[in-house]
């Protein structure tokens, strides 16, 4: 399942609901999304402080002591192997390293650990990272900046298939970039495998999931940002928005400022008529135009005496709302009905 | 109305991750999704379904014992870099082991090289981080990989020892890894190094400091060196400038008090002597000059007057009166007594003036010379002054050298007091001395910090100490331990650490324990297993071609775990139920074996269009008919008739001698190779488009037969990558006609490393089939010696035998030597010449000294030790094995040097140069005492080691000599415990190897089938199959005959 099929977008009280719970935070415009993500599962490398023990330790500083060209083998009078070992283990921390002699020095980390008693370890657990498939829109996926994991999730039976370039990519960003995204400025690095014969826990996995948010655009600090809500079970939202874009959102997600066309505001005047009992030629009747995050519906006397009465005009009041479009972004609309000027 | 996330469709959840799924698939699964994620870069949530679900599981050792070998996808791996010293098959078994996602079995021939290839496993898996369980059911093999691990550093390992095992009699390099040596290795070295790093670190800082007062007196003696040499200076200085000094002193000025006095004073006195009597001179000269002055003064009065008178004089005397002169001369008077008074006067004044000048020229010389001397006597006096400073200023400078030179003397020897590595100052001087103590001084913070690290290490090591075992633990990557001795081992055993391991080897797998090794193969990832394969009588080809497959079923369920594995894992293109002979000239195809005893229901049939073929069914009763055989014409060819079956019943009918599958990808092929040697001259059976098999002659066999076994053989099947084929869809195709599987997961080793070629070769064709690769086999025969030598005791040409043989037949037999050595005789029994020590009766007959030496029950064969005591001392008197013996114990030195710096200088006993092997204690007891008393023997001309055959276990020798022992007289025997001592026995020697039995008891023993003694049936069989091959090697059949001797006459 992509992210328009099959999808049955919800009425127009939900919407008045939406636009009610989130009047806080004066919304100006309301989209529904619904995205297509790629939740990637991958073995990051962090670097995680330990502490050393006090065979290590004692073993780094006699290392750091030890003149050039000793041969720790010997000077510690400890068994061959196990000395290799220790040193092994220590290099595998990147606390030592043989130099182009072969001689066992400590490295700027084992320098570190030396004087604080702890140290990075290349830790290495798995990440997931969100990533908003862009395909629809030629372009490659984009991070995610989710504040938290939506607690409904639907996982997407097909997907375009996902390029684990762009995350590794997402490694070398500039900070600036991270904040403004939400990759872990921590991880130093994503492995993956390379051959059939690389460590299996490298291996990168896609779930592809289903992602519907509501999304506001709302005035902050002179400018505007771009909030987005989950949407759960009964079309529920969360308290919580999960994303929150100050700026970048038109990089995440391109289409978004593109607007429904008149069609597809026509469109959905329609279907809210045939939902509101208004006939086809009384729907046709009226012009439709969308206007700051409003629906004018300029209709024939007639028409709009009809919409503002009766059962009608209960229902107007009520369910003013129209979602217009088709793609993966839906913008609501208020429905405000004008009186159209008889002709001549 | 459609809810998000109402209703996920089937498939994974979402709170799969990949860490909980990956451990659930079966290896194969797993190397599937390797090899995906490997190809997208990612693996999609999609391809995780199957998983998800649970309906695979990982790869159960015991699992596959029972034969689920279905899941098991084959695998690839790549060729073993840096492994030059290991031939093909073994470099296979290593890169098998290492990347095999489950399990991989190795089978090998005695002397293939399991151990080496064990230790390389170990080695290569422990350099790629590791950790390795290595098992062995007896602590011979486990120290045999030990040993060959050698010095490297990527290995930690640790020996565990058995309850019943004393560390004590292990090797020391050995010893050396168990827990106990290593406690005790950082307790008495480790420890007590770094305390006594401690103590020498700070007795050095506590003498570096000492040296404080040493620099005090240095900087003492320099200072005082400093005055010294600045007294010196100034002294030099006045010495330069004396002559100034006195010059000015001369003059007067500038001189001290007292020595100006004296000096002054001579001076002063010598100026006043100078100047009166240069007064004195002057006076005297200033009278004469002015009596000159007034004799000079009147002089021309004088001359005037003469000289005005002196004419007027003459004009009167000459009285030229005439002249005015005369005149005037007149009128003056007295003119010439004027004249000659003023000439007289004139003469007086020239007289005086000429005196006077003379006595002013004196005076003027005298006053010159009281001038010179005067001058000369003042420099004298001032040079004797200059001189007499000068010396006092050198007497002086000496005394300060001398002071200088004692200073420095001082200074040396205070230097001297400066302890060890402490450097001197360079030279005396501030300078040097600051620039020395400021070394001292950082030699002092050296010091400290030296002090602090030598504490802080103590205290480290000292912490963990009591945790020792534990944290090496971690450190460890290598753990071995003997199967039985596993399980129970505090530190490593099942109750310790649960750390599992990524790879459990175990050696001599053929013997070890099934339930213990599937307890220890939980512990581990993956499973390598080494061991023997069986003799051909146990697991033959014809066990497998069974129609029914029942006698597959029931040899299976005989065989240990590691035969049941490699049963289901190798796929032996032997096993395979097509056979290729000729009979009367007809190329005959079976295409399945018939049953015993069925043969009566198999019928013939002629091909409706091919009267020429011949169709044998074999139609049981209430059985499907069965097609077992193909007879075809005399003309058809094997490649004809090949192509002809599998065009007409799909019938890939295969006959290889090769004992594995073995594919290969070409650039422009797929190749399943079922042939161990390649044939040049095969020939191309085409199959389906773009594969056909290629049949080639069997080596050795002789064309133009017309009865037995067809001389060819399947090589390889080829697929053509350009018809479409690649190997999963080659492996496919011939799944499915022969339903045979390479799984790669199993290697077997067949060159033989210990044994020369003809003694491989002997043993290769005698005991197991031509199972032993090696080209050289062809020239076993290069020796002097032949490699086998069987010794009949008693001798087969001796009263005895002659009596059990006609006459006849000993004629056939001449020389002693078997290469025209007659067949046996079928005979009743043996000579009789074993004796039970638990029979007094007989007992008694032994010599009384000798008697006393044995044990009181066992078997012995008295002639027969003798015998082997006879042939060593032939052997010892042999300068041609001396010097082989010799090279043996060369090689083996430096082998095991190489191999291991730390085994250097251990004793070439443990790979003695002659084995003497007896399967009865009591007959090894015998030989022993017998080879003692040898007087050839006693003084020990190569190393003999005397014992049963398991003390050779994982051991070689240059020459083996075994005695078989029995020799009953009518009974068949068996021979030994079990006979896998006496296979154990047969294969320890390199070059030579002496067999002494009673060839009577030998034949009886092969001619009896079924249990025997303590043996049932099974091992009965392998013994008698065992005895079987002896027998007919005395019977000299084979290729390989003339490598064996048969020494009829009871000795060499």
């Amino acid at each position: 399942m992509t992210a328009g099929e099959g999808f049955v977008p919800p009425g127009s009280r939900v919407l008045a609901t939406w636009w009610h719970e989130l009047t806080a935070h004066h919304p100006q415009r309301l989209w529904l999304a619904r995205l297509l993500c790629h939740r990637i599962d991958a073995l990051a490398v962090v670097p995680r402080p330990a502490q050393l023990d006090p065979f290590p330790l004692a073993l780094l500083r006699r290392l750091s002591a030890l003149p050039p060209g000793d041969n720790p083998l010997e000077m510690l009078h400890l068994d061959r192997a196990l000395l290799a070992r220790c040193l092994r283990s220590l290099a595998s921390l990147r606390l030592v390293q043989r130099d182009a002699a072969s001689v066992w020095q400590l490295t700027a980390s084992g320098r570190q650990a030396l004087e604080t008693g702890a140290y990075l370890t290349p830790y290495r657990e798995r990440r997931q990272f969100y990533f908003v498939d862009n395909t629809s829109v030629n372009r490659p996926s984009h991070l995610l900046p989710l504040l938290h994991t939506p607690s409904q999730v639907q996982p997407a039976d097909r997907a375009p298939l996902f390029d684990p370039a762009v995350l590794l990519a997402c490694v070398h960003q500039a900070p600036d970039w991270k904040r403004r995204y939400g990759f872990p400025l921590d991880v130093e690095l994503i492995s993956n495998v390379t051959s059939s014969a690389s460590d299996w826990r490298s291996v990168i996995v896609d779930f592809p999931e289903l992602l519907t948010l509501v999304l506001i655009l709302t005035p902050t600090d002179g400018a505007t940002a771009v909030l987005g809500f989950p949407v759960g079970k009964d079309w529920k939202l969360e308290q919580e928005n999960s994303l929150r874009f100050a700026n970048g959102w038109d990089e995440v997600f391109p289409d978004l400022s593109q607007g429904p066309s008149a069609d597809e505001w026509r469109e959905a005047w329609r279907t809210w008529g045939q939902v509101h009992d208004l006939t086809a030629d009384e729907v046709d009747a009226c012009q439709v135009q969308a206007a700051e995050g409003r629906v004018l519906i300029r209709a024939p006397n007639q028409v709009a005496e009809r919409l503002r009465s009766g059962r009608v005009g209960e229902k107007l009041k009520q369910d003013s709302w129209l979602l217009a479009g088709s793609g993966r972004f839906r913008l609501a609309g208020q429905i405000e009905l004008l009186t159209k000027e008889p002709p001549g | 109305l459609l809810s998000p996330a109402a209703s996920p469709p089937a498939g994974i959840s979402t709170a799969c991750l990949w860490e909980d799924l990956y451990p659930r698939a079966s290896a194969s699964q797993q190397q599937h999704l390797l090899h995906l994620a490997a190809e997208q870069g990612v693996l999609y949530a999609h391809q995780l379904v199957s998983l998800s679900t649970g309906a695979a599981a990982a790869t159960d050792l015991s699992g596959l014992l029972n034969g689920t070998v279905r899941d098991l996808q084959p695998f690839s791996c790549p060729d073993l870099e840096s492994a030059a010293d290991l031939d093909p098959a073994q470099r296979e078994a290593v890169a098998r082991a290492l990347h095999t996602p489950d399990v991989c079995l190795i089978q090998g021939l005695p002397g293939t090289g399991k151990s080496l290839v064990a230790a390389r496993i170990v080695v290569e898996a422990a350099a790629r981080g590791e950790r390795i369980l290595v098992l062995a059911p007896t602590a011979a093999a486990l120290d045999r990989i030990l040993e060959q691990l050698g010095g490297d550093d990527s290995i930690c390992a640790v020996r565990c020892c058995g309850p019943e095992e004393r560390p004590e009699t292990l090797d020391l390099c050995i010893r050396r890894l168990t827990c106990a040596d290593r406690q005790r290795f950082f307790e008495e070295h480790t420890l007590t190094a770094a305390r006594q790093a401690v103590e020498s670190t700070q007795a050095r800082h506590a003498a570096h400091r000492a040296d404080e007062a040493v620099w005090q007196r240095l900087d003492e003696l320099t200072t005082q060196q400093h005055h010294v040499a600045a007294r010196r200076r100034a002294l030099l200085d006045t010495r330069s400038g004396l002559t100034a000094v006195l010059e000015a002193e001369a003059g007067g000025a500038g001189a001290t008090v007292g020595q100006a006095s004296e000096f002054q004073a001579q001076l002063a006195e010598l100026d006043r002597t100078h100047k009166e009597a240069r007064a004195q001179l002057d006076g005297r000269l200033a009278v004469l000059q002015a009596e000159a002055d007034k004799a000079q003064a009147e002089l021309p009065t004088v001359q005037g007057e003469l000289e005005r008178a002196r004419p007027l004089a003459a004009a009167r005397q000459g009285g030229r009166w005439w002249s005015l002169a005369w005149w005037k001369a007149c009128l003056q008077g007295n003119v010439v007594e004027r004249v000659e008074q003023a000439g007289s006067r004139l003469d007086e004044l020239l007289s005086l003036i000429t005196r006077l000048s003379g006595e002013t020229t004196e005076l003027q010389a005298e006053r010159d010379r009281i001038e010179n001397e005067y001058q000369g006597d003042r420099n004298r006096r001032r040079e004797a002054q200059l001189a007499y400073r000068q010396g006092e200023l050198d007497d002086q400078l000496a005394a300060l050298a001398q002071e200088e030179r004692l200073l420095v003397d001082k200074w040396y020897l205070a230097c001297r007091d400066l302890s060890a590595g402490v450097t001197p100052p360079a030279d005396m001087t501030a300078a040097g001395l600051e620039t020395g103590r400021a070394a001292w001084r950082q030699l002092l913070c050296d010091d400290e910090q030296q002090v602090e690290l030598a504490r802080q290490w103590l205290g480290g090591i000292e912490e963990i100490r009591a945790s020792f075992l534990e944290r090496l633990h971690s450190y460890v990557n290598v753990v071995a331990a003997t199967t039985y001795a596993l399980p129970g081992d505090p530190h490593f055993g099942d109750r310790a650490h649960p750390t599992p391991f990524d790879l459990l080897l175990v050696e001599e797998a053929d013997h070890a324990n099934e339930s213990e090794v599937l307890a220890a193969a939980r512990r581990a990832r993956r499973w390598v297993l080494l061991g023997e394969p069986l003799l051909e009588t146990e697991t033959g080809p014809a066990s497998h071609r069974s129609a029914s497959g029942s006698a597959t079923q029931q040899s299976g369920s005989r065989l240990g775990f590691f035969h049941r594995l490699w049963k289901h894992l190798h796929n032996d293109p032997r096993q395979l139920p097509y056979t290729w002979v000729l009979r009367r000239g007809h190329l005959c195809c079976g295409l399945h074996p018939v049953p015993h005893g069925q043969e009566r229901w198999v019928q013939s049939e002629r091909l409706a269009d091919r009267p020429d073929i011949e169709l044998r069914i074999l139609s049981v009763p209430r059985q499907q008919p069965l097609l077992v055989e193909v007879i075809f014409p005399p003309a058809v060819s094997m490649h004809e008739a090949k192509e002809y079956l599998f065009r007409e019943l799909e019938e890939l009918t295969i006959q290889a001698h090769g004992t594995s599958l073995r594919w290969q990808e070409k650039p422009g092929q797929v190749v399943l190779r079922l042939a161990s040697v390649a044939s040049p001259d095969a020939r191309a059976v085409p199959l389906d488009p773009g594969v056909r098999e290629l049949v080639g002659r069997l080596p050795g066999a002789q064309l133009g037969e017309k009865e037995g076994p067809a001389p060819w053989q399947t090589c390889r099947v080829e697929f053509d990558r350009a018809a479409g084929w690649d190997r999963r869809r080659a492996e496919q195709w011939v799944e499915q006609r022969l339903q045979l599987r390479n799984l790669g997961r199993t290697v077997l080793l067949g060159v033989p490393h210990r044994m020369q070629p003809a003694l491989a070769g002997w043993l290769s064709e005698t005991l197991y089939e031509g199972a032993y690769h090696c080209e050289e086999l062809s020239e076993c025969n290069s020796s002097a010696h032949p490699a086998v030598e069987f010794v009949a005791v008693p001798a087969l040409n001796g009263p005895a035998e002659s009596r059990r043989r006609g006459d006849e037949e000993g004629r056939r037999r001449g020389g002693g030597i078997a290469t025209v050595a007659p067949r046996l005789r079928p005979v009743k029994g043996g000579a009789g010449l074993e004796m039970d020590l638990a029979d007094v009766r007989r007992v008694v007959q032994l010599p009384a000294e000798l008697r006393a030496c044995l044990p009181g029950h066992g078997l012995i064969n008295v002639p027969e030790a003798q015998a082997i005591v006879q042939t060593l001392e032939t052997l010892a008197g042999d300068p041609a094995f001396q010097a082989a013996v010799a090279a043996w114990q060369r090689r083996h030195a430096t082998v095991c040097d190489q191999a291991n710096p730390r085994h250097a200088g251990r004793q070439h006993g443990h790979h003695p140069a002659v084995a003497v092997m007896a399967l009865y204690p009591s007959q090894v007891e015998l030989l022993r005492r017998l080879i003692q008393r040898a007087p050839l023997l006693a003084s020990g001309p190569f190393d003999i080691q005397i014992g049963l055959p398991s003390l050779f276990r994982q051991r070689e020798c240059l020459t083996a000599l075994i005695s078989l022992t029995r020799s009953h007289t009518h009974r068949a025997v068996t021979y030994g415990d079990h006979p896998r001592q006496l296979l154990q026995a047969l294969t320890r020697a390199r070059s030579r190897l002496f067999l002494f039995g009673d060839p009577g008891t030998l034949a009886r023993r092969s001619q009896w089938q079924g249990p025997v003694d303590h043996l049932d049936e099974v091992t009965a069989g392998r013994e008698r199959y065992l005895i079987g091959r002896l027998v007919g090697a005395l019977h000299e059949s084979g290729p390989t005959s003339q490598s064996f001797r048969l020494h009829e006459g009871g000795s060499v």
